[in-house]
């Protein structure tokens, strides 16, 4: 048992070290020159944002944000490092996820001659060991920065540093725990792409209404300093409700610093002894349910093929003619399905954008602006939408590079060029437009713009959003990078190219707008929106020219 | 003095109008050219000097009213006689330097009526320059304007005579009354918008992006496009001339303020035209005239930007009118000084600039830039008020705010030299010298990217013009057949066929294909074999299109892969050396998608599916996503995509690469069937026992030409094996020092060779005796 032991603990430690060079860049430790050069520097960073953190609660002790006296309490940093936690254990969760199921090195690391526990082991520990540098670099500044503020003991900071290490098995615990369920979801997800996709977008609405309706929760007259009496009382409550509400955090904290509210302990006790060895001994449960819940799972999960399990198809399928066109649009819709990603990130841009308005004018409203102000707020109100609108648009800026290899297909195919091409447009085309006619919707609410006029400003920011779809996606007929997507998957300069121009027209057409506002602002918005209409127009007319005339010979080829 | 203009011009207009007249028509002598040049230039000195010698007084006019004539409309008449003539002049002087045809035409339709004109109207011209009281005394400058009309009208009427006189035709006609207006605008005087309209109030305040102001911001992004699209097809000399025109005519305009008296330093030291946008004016046409580069870019880099920024921050009063003279004066000098470098690039006269350029026109800034600070601090002896290139006072400091006028203040240098006393601003001087260089690098980048999109532009333009051309051809060509070569294509004959076709990549000297001639029928299975690199792809590729062609022409049963794409990709079922296959689909549904663009109906695709998923056994996968399949599941699906619209030609780039026996072997199948058809199968392949048992007729291709075009029983009767006879072509064509000659047809290439020296070759490299024998 004795030589098991050992044996044990030798393999999880040439696991454990296998693992973490092909996690980490550990080449610097050869070099001493180097490794001096690489922890200087990570001390450098530590001490650098330590005094940043300082120079953050100074500012709030002297501001009384949080106290009346010049101490910060541990309420505020309760607050920070459980919103710490709670990331480190969603990252811990996914992150475990993938290397204990999904990892490709499982199927190698299970013909390695060691035991199974072992291999589990040695992931929880490499996992371990890289949320304690996360720690580390976070934790550390944080804490140190409070000690300081609050003259604390020398003993402190050396507590702080074995707390740091009982803190970062926190997370990893949690999370190897999580990973199961979570990797049953994942795993239900891969076989029914239709549910996955419905349930992230179920998600995304419910969290989009979720902040719609915090953000309402803000008061219609905003004055801070005035009402500050009253606001200094609230965030109390809330710091002091958020510190019950997260009542394992506040355990952690108060083992870190002491289990007093508002003010911290300076001194040892036994019940603060007694919290230290409380937080312990539910990380080591927690581990140890993990531990047995997990292992048997990840087992099996690790020895199952990668590929997706085929299904025997017994439903009869048919054939269906459909126009070339319509065809283009029903490949790109069951692709983005079965792709996911591309659909939750439109999906994502286009609820933000009707949620930054709503935030955008809320806090405006509960100013009080003169005319002028109110002709800013509208400026300003089109400077987002079209920042945002425009910005998305980037992606059609690589849309027809990512066909890759395939792309031979839109050249050898007997339609005209824009017939193949122009289907890639249009799901974006859709759902942004969509998106922008609720954001317009929902600025009405808050605007004193007549319908004439909401529709002026629709239709300004529609015509530029397409005028630059359609020169995001010149950008990319014009420069193709199908190899490089073929290969690599990375993208291209015709990306960044789209994100400047979305910058520069959202800027020139709301400088132009203010400054034609102070003249007349019953028409400027509509003159603004005719030249809108004619460089969307000029766009197109380019887009199609450009197809009709690079597509088959790129710009460069002579004949 | 009204009896010396009078005595000029009758006397000498009939002296030199007699002396002309006899020798061109009584002694039949050729009036050489530099005559003419000579009299033009002579009378472009009078005009300067009579011009530059004092102000004009008609150019106080006001809405026709004026201290010269009682009469508002004479004053307006008076005001147009002046312009016409300027006009007139311009025209006369620059036409023995320019063969522009446009050019004589105005000379002698417009200008030399005019000149009559000016001559009967002497009078009128002498009392509009010189005022009410010019012939109340003698005045040097009112014989000058006698010797000017005469000088005029003689140089007119001789231009006229040797141009043909009346001979016009009607496209000249056209082009005369297309190109008198914009003559006449430019030389237009910045008098007569206010002589003719006065100076209402509605239209003061030409400043702060008002919108007077922005109108004529927009004229001058507006101005420049106008010229450059009107002359941009023209010849050098043409574009040449017309930007010179532009330059000098509106020179004469701006010096309606700059006479000789700007130039006097010790009365006026704050008139000379130093400003950086004043020194345009003159630079400009010199550097036209005498092709100074060097100076040009000086131009280019530094005054455009500072002609922008003048513009949109003017500093006149608020209260001019925009029909006020400063205000068109100040105008003109800044649309010269913006857009007239940027035209003189973009219209080839001067060459795009290079770090070179660059470098020299910052040079010269800095020269301009030394001897404008230490002018100013001499002339402010003399006028406070000088401040050229607002080097001197806080005029730029202000707008950039108190931390500018700080640091202005700060470091002061005073210096005396004699009784003067210099002031210099050391650092803010210093800075504003590298503000405006780092400007310079701004701009350079600017017009580079300009110049990349006109460079787009300018070859979209070409690329259209060359579809039009081939399309041209293309029907010139169809029209040309005979009547059976009509039936037959009218037929659509199963055929493939290769006519000179010729490839380069790029701007490539090397050819990838030259000269390629292959035809190929219906009912053939033809194998192309070739080494790695030596073209088989890029002729494949160029036939199905992913390419387009350099030389030559690819028909696919008789549609033209050019110009008649659509139909001929129609015909063309396609299989490439690597599938790429939307993997997120199943097999069905990309067989559909290919389908549809195919337009297959739905019973015809069902058919072609049922029958090939069957033959390559994809029944129990079809309906799974793709990134399930394997190598072979890959390469079948794109042979079904390649033959669910039953095409005519099915081409294959190396197809069998990975496959195993079974789907080989199945491929074989589908080729013989696909031929037996009556279609043309045409494939790619290395594997050469592949290609011996199923072609019909092969072709060899090495370093881009076909070598060899034969049946596979006529190389079998030659008595070697295909392999043979294939490594047999190939090393023929590599650099053995074998002397060889090619004869070739629209067809087939015999290669006939020296047979001793190929033998020695041979022994030498493979060490077999008499190879060939």
């Amino acid at each position: 048992m004795k030589n098991g032991f050992a044996k044990s603990v030798i393999d999880i430690k040439t696991l454990v070290l296998m693992q973490l060079k092909n996690k980490l860049d550990l080449s610097f430790l050869h070099n001493k020159k180097k490794a001096l050069l690489k922890i200087s520097l990570m001390l450098l960073g530590i001490i650098g944002l330590t005094a940043v953190v300082y120079l953050l609660f100074y500012v709030a002790t002297l501001l009384r944000l949080f106290s009346f006296g010049f101490l910060f309490p541990i309420s505020v940093v309760n607050v920070i490092v459980t919103v710490y936690l709670a990331l480190s254990i969603i990252a811990c969760t996914v992150g475990l996820m993938k290397s204990l199921f999904f990892s490709s090195d499982n199927q190698f690391l299970l013909t390695m001659p060691v035991k199974k526990t072992d291999l589990f082991l040695s992931k929880l520990i490499v996992y371990y060991i890289n949320e304690l540098f996360k720690s580390a670099v976070f934790i550390i500044p944080v804490m140190v920065a409070f000690g300081l503020i609050n003259s604390l003991p020398i003993y402190f900071y050396l507590w702080l540093i074995v707390c740091v290490f009982i803190v970062s098995a926190a997370p990893v615990a949690v999370g190897a725990l999580l990973s199961i369920p979570v990797m049953l979801v994942t795993i239900l997800f891969r076989q029914n792409k239709v549910v996955e996709v419905l349930s992230v977008i179920v998600v995304m609405v419910l969290a989009a209404l979720l902040v719609a309706k915090l953000i309402m929760i803000l008061p219609e007259n905003i004055n801070i300093v005035g009402k500050w009496s009253i606001l200094y009382w609230e965030i109390q409550d809330f710091l002091v409700a958020f510190a019950k509400w997260t009542y394992p955090f506040y355990c952690i904290m108060c083992m870190i610093v002491g289990p007093v509210m508002g003010l911290p302990a300076k001194d040892f006790s036994i019940n603060s002894g007694l919290l230290v060895l409380a937080v312990i001994a539910g990380i080591i449960l927690i581990t140890v349910l993990a531990f047995l819940i997990a292992k048997p799972v990840f087992f099996k999960m690790a020895s199952t093929p990668f590929e997706y399990r085929k299904k025997l198809i017994k439903k009869h399928y048919k054939n269906h003619k459909m126009p070339a066109f319509f065809s283009g649009v029903k490949k790109e819709a069951i692709g983005m399905l079965r792709t996911p990603e591309k659909l939750y990130s439109l999906l994502f841009v286009a609820l933000l954008l009707p949620i930054a308005i709503l935030f955008l004018n809320k806090i405006f409203n509960a100013m009080s602006v003169r005319l002028t102000g109110t002709y800013m707020t509208i400026v300003f109100n089109i400077l987002i939408i079209l920042l945002i609108l425009l910005s998305s648009n980037s992606v059609m800026a690589k849309v027809f590079s990512e066909e890759g290899s395939a792309h031979y297909l839109y050249k050898t195919s007997p339609q005209k060029f824009y017939v193949s091409l122009l289907p890639k447009l249009v799901i974006h085309f859709l759902v942004m437009t969509t998106s922008l006619g609720v954001t317009v919707y929902v600025f009405s609410f808050f605007s004193n713009l007549t319908t004439a006029n909401l529709a002026i400003m629709f239709f300004l920011c529609f015509f530029l959003f397409v005028a630059h779809l359609f020169l995001s996606a010149e950008l990319d007929i014009m420069s193709p990078q199908y190899d490089q997507y073929q290969t690599t998957g990375q993208g291209s300069s015709s990306e960044n190219k789209s994100v400047i121009w979305a910058f520069i027209i959202s800027f020139i057409v709301c400088a132009f707008s203010y400054l034609l506002i102070n003249e007349d602002s019953q028409t400027v918005y509509l003159k603004v929106m005719f030249l809108a209409l004619a460089f969307m127009v000029f766009r197109i007319y380019m887009f199609f020219e450009k197809v009709r005339l690079y597509y088959r010979q790129p710009y460069g080829e002579g004949r | 003095m009204r009896l010396a203009q009078t005595l000029i011009i009758v006397l000498l207009t009939p002296i030199l109008l007699l002396s002309y007249l006899l020798a061109k028509f009584v002694f039949k002598k050729q009036i050489p050219s530099w005559l003419i040049k000579t009299a033009v230039s002579i009378l472009g000195v009078v005009f300067f000097v009579r011009y530059m010698y004092d102000n004009d007084a008609i150019r106080n006019t006001v809405a026709g009213v004026n201290n010269i004539f009682s009469n508002t409309t004479l004053n307006k008449l008076a005001v147009v006689l002046v312009w016409f003539t300027y006009a007139a002049i311009l025209l006369v002087v620059f036409q023995p330097f320019f063969k522009v045809k446009t050019l004589k035409n105005l000379v002698k339709f417009f200008a030399f009526p005019m000149s009559i004109i000016t001559l009967c109207c002497t009078q009128i011209t002498t009392w509009s320059i010189m005022g009410a009281s010019a012939y109340e005394t003698f005045n040097f400058r009112g014989i000058l304007i006698a010797l000017e009309a005469v000088l005029l009208f003689v140089c007119a009427f001789i231009i006229f005579v040797e141009n043909g006189a009346f001979k016009i035709t009607k496209k000249e006609v056209l082009y005369f009354f297309i190109s008198i207006l914009p003559v006449l605008l430019v030389t237009m005087p910045s008098f007569a918008p206010q002589t003719f309209f006065g100076t209402p109030t509605r239209f003061q305040h030409v400043t702060d992006l008002s919108f007077q102001h922005r109108l004529v911001l927009y004229g001058a992004v507006i101005i420049p496009f106008a010229i450059y699209f009107s002359i941009f097809k023209q010849n050098y000399e043409t574009k040449r001339f017309v930007l010179l025109f532009i330059c000098v005519a509106t020179l004469v305009t701006y010096s309606l303020n700059k006479k000789f008296d700007s130039f006097n330093i010790i009365e006026h030291p704050s008139w000379l035209p130093l400003h950086l946008c004043n020194t345009a004016m003159y630079i400009l046409p010199l550097c036209i005239l005498f092709k100074w580069d060097k100076l040009f870019y000086f131009t280019y880099f530094i005054n455009v930007f500072g002609a922008f920024i003048a513009m949109l921050m003017p500093n006149y009063s608020e209260t001019l009118s925009i029909l006020s003279s400063s205000i068109v004066s100040f105008y003109v000098n800044h649309y010269i000084a913006f857009f007239m470098p940027i035209l003189l690039v973009a219209l080839k006269i001067f060459e795009r600039p290079k770090l070179k350029q660059f470098i020299w026109s910052m040079v010269a800034f800095a020269i301009y830039f030394s001897l404008i600070i230490f002018i100013n601090a001499l002339f402010t002896n003399f006028d406070p008020g000088v401040d050229y290139f607002f080097t001197n006072s806080d005029y730029v400091a202000d707008k950039l705010g108190s931390w500018a006028e700080t640091l202005r203040l700060r470091f002061v240098w005073s210096v005396n030299l004699g009784k003067y006393t210099l002031v210099f601003y050391p650092l803010y001087q210093f800075l504003f010298f590298l503000g405006y260089v780092a400007i310079g690098v701004g701009v350079w980048f600017v017009f580079e990217q300009c110049y990349q999109i006109t460079d787009v532009y300018a070859d979209m333009g070409s690329r259209r013009a060359r579809i039009k051309l081939d399309r041209l051809a293309l029907e010139r060509q169809r029209e040309s057949l005979s009547e059976e070569e009509k039936q037959e294509m009218a037929e659509r004959k199963v055929e493939l066929k290769l006519i000179h076709f010729t490839k380069r990549y790029g701007n490539s000297e090397v050819y990838a294909v030259k000269d390629a001639n292959l035809t190929i029928n219906g009912g053939e299975i033809f194998g192309f074999l070739g080494p790695n690199g030596a073209g088989k792809s890029t002729i494949i590729k160029s036939i199905v299109g992913i390419q387009p062609i350099t030389e030559g022409r690819i028909e696919v049963c008789g549609y033209d892969v050019d110009s008649e794409s659509v139909k001929a990709k129609h015909e063309i079922g396609f299989v490439p050396d690597h599938y790429a296959l939307y993997e997120k689909l199943t097999g069905r549904e990309y067989i559909n998608y290919i389908a549809d663009l195919y337009g297959v109906s739905k019973e015809d695709r069902t058919k072609a599916i049922n029958k090939y998923v069957e033959l390559f056994e994809l029944q129990a996968a079809f309906d799974n996503q793709m990134k399930t399949y394997s190598h072979g599941m890959k390469q079948k699906i794109a042979i079904i995509s390649a033959l669910v619209h039953n095409p005519k030609v099915w081409i294959l780039d190396e197809p069998l690469t990975g496959l195993d026996s079974a789907s080989i072997f199945q491929v074989k199948e589908c080729m013989k069937q696909h031929a037996a058809e009556g279609n043309i199968v045409f494939f790619s392949s290395h594997i050469i026992d592949v290609v011996e048992r199923i072609c019909d007729k092969i072709a060899i291709i090495n370093k881009g030409k076909i070598l060899v075009c034969k049946s596979l029983n006529e190389i079998e009767n030659e008595g070697d094996g295909l392999e043979k006879y294939y490594l047999n072509m190939i090393s023929r064509a590599h650099n053995f020092n074998i002397p060889v000659h090619e004869k070739s047809s629209a067809a087939n290439v015999e290669v006939a060779l020296d047979k001793k020296k190929a033998n020695e070759a041979y022994k030498n490299v493979f060490g077999i005796d008499n190879f060939l024998d």
